[in-house]
C-alpha cells in the first residue's frame, strides 16, 4: 500500500519536529496524502486517555480486552489538517474530516505510532546515561515514499527507586467496574503515566531537529519532542530488548 | 461507577493471600492442568485459572504493594511524603494477607517449606514427621 525507505544516516537527514508530516500511500492505484502539523502533548494525553483496557473473567477464562484503534482513529480525525487525492468537493464540508473512509484512517494511524527500536545504532550502555536509539517512519518526500529515520537516540539519567515506585504504583491504579468475581477491571494508561517521567529523566536527543537546527539542549527536547516518542524511548528504557546470554572468554 | 481497588483492603487482603497460595500450589495446579487438558492446553489452562477469586484489579494492586514491601524489607528507604496514605493503608493489609497465608499453610519446622495443608503429619517437600501442631 505504501513505500518506505531509509533515510541515510547524515546531518541532513535529522527528523524535523517543526515540518507538517504527510503520510502518503496508494490504494487500488490511487495515490491520497493526509497531513498533520506536529501533534500537541494536549491532542496525545487525549489519546491515551480514550485507550480502554480492561479484563473480565468468563466462566474459567480471563478476558482481556484492549482497544486503541477507536482512539487513535479518533486522533487522526481531530487533528488531520488536509488531504489530497480523493474526488469530489468534499473538502468544503465542515464535517469533511468525519467522512474519511474509515480503512485509510486505520492506515494512516498506524504510521503516527511507528516507532521502533534501532538496533543497529545500540551503544554499550553507561549507567549514567543511559540511551535508547530508536528509528520512526516519520512523513512522505514528494514522490509519496514514506522515509524512515535511524539513530534516534535518547539519553536518560538514571532512574531511581522512587521513579521506580511512583511509576509502579501509577500503574496499579486500578479500578473494579461490577461486583463479584466477574466484575470488570480497568487498567490505567502507561502511555500517559511514562510521559509523565520523560521531562523528569531526558538529558539530551540526537537525531532530532527544530525548525533545520538539531535539538541540543534538553529544553528544547522536552518542548518539542513527539509525546509518542517520548513514550517510545521511556518504554524501551524499561523493556530487555535483547536477553541473550553473555559471551565468556576462553 | 468504577470503585479504586486500592481502597478495598479487605479484598487486597484476601489477594495478597491467595497470590502466596498460586505460588505454593503452582506446580499441583498445572500436573493437574495438563492431565485434565495435554500439555500445551493445560499450561494455558492453569496459567488462566490459577486460583484467583477476585477481579483481577485486586491483584495488579496487590503486586505493587508487595513489592513495594519487599524495597521497604531490603532497606530501601522513602522519604514519609513518598509514600500515600493508598500505599500506607494497602501496605497494611497485604501484610495481614501474607499472616493469612503463614497462618493457613505453617512451615515446616526442619527446612521452612510452606505446608499445603494445615494439619499435615509430614513435611510435603523435606519428609519431617510433624508431632502435633506444626
Amino acid at each position: 500500500m505504501t513505500d518506505i525507505t531509509e533515510k541515510p544516516e547524515s546531518t541532513n537527514d535529522l527528523l524535523d519536529l517543526a515540518q507538517d508530516r504527510v503520510i502518503a500511500f496508494r490504494d487500488r492505484g490511487c495515490s491520497y496524502r493526509y497531513t498533520f502539523p506536529p501533534i500537541a502533548d494536549k491532542d496525545w494525553e487525549r489519546y491515551f486517555d480514550a485507550i480502554v483496557q480492561t479484563s473480565h473473567r468468563e466462566g474459567s477464562l480471563e478476558r482481556k480486552r484492549f482497544d486503541v484503534q477507536s482512539a487513535l482513529s479518533e486522533l487522526v480525525r481531530r487533528v488531520v489538517t488536509n488531504v489530497d487525492g480523493y474526488a469530489g468537493d468534499f473538502l468544503k464540508r465542515e464535517d469533511w474530516r468525519d467522512l474519511l473512509p474509515v480503512a485509510h484512517v486505520r492506515f494512516v494511524s498506524t504510521f503516527l505510532q511507528l516507532v521502533l527500536p534501532d538496533t543497529s545504532s545500540v551503544r554499550v550502555l553507561d549507567p549514567l546515561h543511559q540511551e535508547v536509539a530508536l528509528r520512526a517512519t516519520w512523513t512522505a518526500d514528494e514522490k509519496g515514499t514514506m522515509a524512515q529515520f535511524f539513530g534516534l537516540v535518547h539519553r536518560f539519567r538514571p532512574l531511581t527507586a522512587e521513579h521506580e515506585l511512583r511509576l509502579n504504583r501509577a500503574l496499579s491504579q486500578t479500578s473494579v467496574l461490577g461486583n463479584g468475581r466477574n466484575a470488570k477491571t480497568i487498567y490505567p494508561s502507561r502511555q500517559k503515566e511514562l510521559l509523565k517521567f520523560y521531562d523528569e529523566l531526558i538529558d539530551g536527543v540526537e537525531g532530532y531537529a527544530f525548525k533545520g537546527e538539531p535539538i541540543t539542549t534538553k529544553q528544547l527536547a522536552i518542548e518539542k519532542m513527539d509525546a509518542w516518542h517520548k513514550v517510545a524511548a521511556l518504554d524501551q528504557l524499561m523493556t530487555v530488548i535483547d536477553f541473550g546470554e553473555a559471551e565468556t572468554e576462553e | 461507577m468504577a470503585s479504586p481497588a486500592a481502597s478495598d483492603l479487605q479484598s487486597l487482603r484476601v489477594a495478597a493471600r491467595e497470590m502466596f497460595e498460586e505460588s505454593l500450589f503452582e506446580d499441583d495446579d498445572r500436573r493437574q492442568a495438563i492431565a485434565a487438558e495435554g500439555a500445551s492446553n493445560g499450561d494455558r489452562l492453569w496459567a488462566q485459572l490459577g486460583r484467583r477469586t477476585l477481579p483481577e484489579a485486586y491483584y495488579v494492586r496487590a503486586s505493587y504493594l508487595l513489592d513495594l514491601d519487599l524495597m521497604l524489607n531490603v532497606g530501601i528507604t522513602f522519604r514519609a511524603t513518598e509514600l500515600t496514605r493508598d500505599d500506607y493503608y494497602g501496605l497494611r493489609a497485604v501484610r495481614l494477607g501474607t499472616s493469612d497465608f503463614q497462618r493457613m499453610h505453617p512451615p515446616c519446622i526442619r527446612c521452612g517449606t510452606n505446608q499445603k495443608d494445615r494439619g499435615a503429619k509430614q513435611c510435603w517437600s523435606c519428609g519431617a514427621k510433624f508431632g502435633g501442631d506444626n
